[in-house]
């Protein structure tokens, strides 16, 4: 059994060989699409959230080291506890990283 | 073996420590834009067609330069059609002031696209560069195609009667058509002759590999600076596409740049910035703020290719810009800017792979002793300024590539799962990534220092099949 569902279109070879026109008000290029069975979809669900999680994980200890062990190193000679000073330099990176996150939302264009 | 680690720290370390710190100041800057100026950035406030109704709208000419190479016909096609989409909205309206021109070296290209647009609500005009041209200073590559156009427009082809405007596109480029009306209004109402607007990277996301979509995670923290740079009228650097010219002027300036030492231009923008600077003053710039997408490059090779080639560009840039006599006429004090600016610009570019390079000895060492330091209450391996100042840059650095990907994802088609995964992927490719393009610099920075000077034009490939073709070829 096929689905059919809508997509965002980027792929400009896609474009050429299904000639195509947009019809956007909202988004570039649209274009219809066959998705696999439930079955397989779920399968395919199960392996992108495993892989999310795996990269997800990957990217905190990429950070960890580049970002985090140095800076509870500096809060540690101010701050005896380890603990302690694990958690400042945690609660830090948290605020800068909301910073963040809030600056790009809102640098984000609104959808129409 | 604890002996050797430190005799390794204390070599290594105070010269990582130094690149790191030239680095993260360069970041800073960027950081500087993007923490404090984010308001001036983009263009938030949709513009609707009854909106530009109401406004004294200038015309809109889409210029999309090419050498016609293959693949480059799909990716034009998707451009224009963005800018067709606009236009049946309200066909009457945007006919009136709307145009695209593709200038093109490919006499077969041209015959497609007129065959595919005929009867478009907007005009689309296409140019073949003759074989024979030449530009009265044999300008070659880009900038040849550029002038030719600029030489027909001189001769009144496509006048059309008040304000006008030049949007250049490359290939791949893509404004949708929400973003176009907002560049549309903010061009009704600016003084500023030439502007630039940031550029992502979503189009053919999944298509590049891993590496390559990292490196351009690295890309859109830059726009935020970017915003500065054009606002304060010092053009450090200008990119060729996302780049909107009052055609008067370009037609004043034109891209006859000729040549160094008998080898082309390849960073014509970036020569075309500077003759704008030169001759108009920093008055002429400012930032549209309106999005344009566009493509990673495919394979790690073109991508290397790419950034080599934009380093050696703005090194015969500066080289040519400094025997210009109009730029020796400005005050020392903005000749030593631009100049040092530059420099230092391509300088922490190159200056990442010898860093990264070195990283990748010392930083494990520097986790074994901090890890030591924090768990077994052993003496640091950095004063607390040194590593507060390391996690610094790592946050800038790990920071913007964060924000690129986030970027440039989102405009990608992807679910929100896959976003997640792919904005944790560029992080996780970063220190490799990051390394791949440094070295691209580097190897231009020495290449160049060396007396290499001969270039030549390949455009990055445009379509996956593209890619492999030049691979193949070696090209």
């Amino acid at each position: 059994m096929e689905h059919s569902t809508t997509v965002l279109m980027t792929s400009a070879q896609a474009v050429a060989d299904g000639n195509f026109l947009p019809e956007t008000h909202v988004h570039p290029a649209l274009a219809v699409v066959n998705l696999p069975a439930p079955s397989v979809r779920r399968l395919a669900i199960l392996k992108a959230r495993v892989s999310c999680a795996a990269l997800t994980f990957a990217a905190l200890v990429i950070a960890a080291a580049y970002i985090f062990i140095p800076l509870a190193l500096a809060v540690h000679s101010a701050v005896h506890p380890v603990l302690l000073a694990l958690v400042i330099a945690a609660a830090v990176l948290t605020e800068i990283a909301l910073i963040v996150t809030f600056i790009i939302l809102k640098t984000e264009a609104p959808s129409e | 073996m604890p002996d050797s680690i430190s005799v390794v720290l204390s070599v290594l370390g105070p010269a990582v420590f130094v690149g790191v710190s030239i680095i993260g100041v360069r970041m800073g800057s960027y950081w500087w834009s993007f923490l404090f100026r984010w308001r001036r950035y983009r263009r938030r406030e949709s513009v609707s067609t009854r909106t530009l109704h109401t406004l004294e709208v200038p015309f809109v000419k889409i210029q999309i330069t090419t050498r016609g190479s293959a693949g480059s016909t799909e990716v034009i096609v998707r451009g224009i059609r963005n800018v067709v989409a606009l236009a049946r909205e309200d066909p009457t309206f945007y006919g009136r002031f709307l145009s695209v021109e593709v200038v093109t070296e490919s006499a077969e290209q041209s015959d497609y696209l007129r065959q595919a647009f005929h009867g478009s609500p907007v005009p689309v005009g296409i140019l073949v560069v003759p074989q024979d041209y030449e530009t009265p200073d044999s300008t070659r590559l880009k900038a040849r195609g550029l002038h030719y156009v600029v030489e027909q427009r001189r001769a009144l082809w496509n006048r059309k009667p008040g304000r006008t405007f030049i949007v250049h596109y490359d290939e791949e480029s893509v404004m949708v058509p929400s973003e176009l009306r907002k560049l549309i209004g903010c061009l009704a109402r600016t003084s500023k002759q030439i502007l630039e607007g940031p550029i992502y990277y979503p189009l053919e996301y999944m298509h590049a590999s891993a590496l390559c979509r990292a490196m351009e995670a690295n890309r859109p923290i830059g726009c935020y600076e970017c915003r500065h740079v054009m606002e304060s009228g010092a053009p450090l650097h200008l990119h060729g596409s996302n780049l909107v010219i009052e055609e008067s002027l370009e037609n004043d300036i034109g891209w006859d740049i000729g040549c160094l030492d008998g080898q082309p231009f390849i960073a014509e923008d970036y020569v075309f910035g500077m003759k704008a600077f030169t001759g108009y003053g920093k008055d002429v710039f400012g930032w549209h703020g309106c999005v344009m997408l566009e493509q990673p490059p495919f394979s790690v090779r073109s991508a290397f290719k790419q950034r080599y080639r934009w380093i050696f560009g703005v090194l015969q840039g500066l080289t040519a810009i400094s025997r210009n006599p109009l730029f020796a006429a400005l005050p020392w004090r903005t000749r030593t800017a631009l100049v040092w600016g530059t420099r230092y610009r391509i300088g922490t570019f190159a200056l990442g792979a010898v860093v990264g390079v070195l990283s990748a000895v010392i930083f494990p060492l520097f986790l074994i002793r901090a890890m030591e330091s924090l768990l077994l209450d052993r003496d640091a391996p950095l004063p607390a300024p040194g590593s507060a100042w390391l996690a610094l840059v790592g946050i800038m650095w790990i920071g913007s590539v964060f924000i690129g990907a986030w970027h440039n994802v989102a405009q990608a088609g992807l679910d929100r799962l896959t976003r997640t995964g792919e904005i944790a992927r560029a992080i996780v490719c970063a220190p490799v990534a990051g390394c791949i393009e440094s070295s691209a610099a580097l190897w231009a920075v020495l290449e160049w220092a060396a007396g290499k000077r001969t270039v030549n034009w390949v455009p990055t490939p445009k379509t996956k099949k593209a890619d492999l073709q030049s691979i193949r070829g070696g090209e």
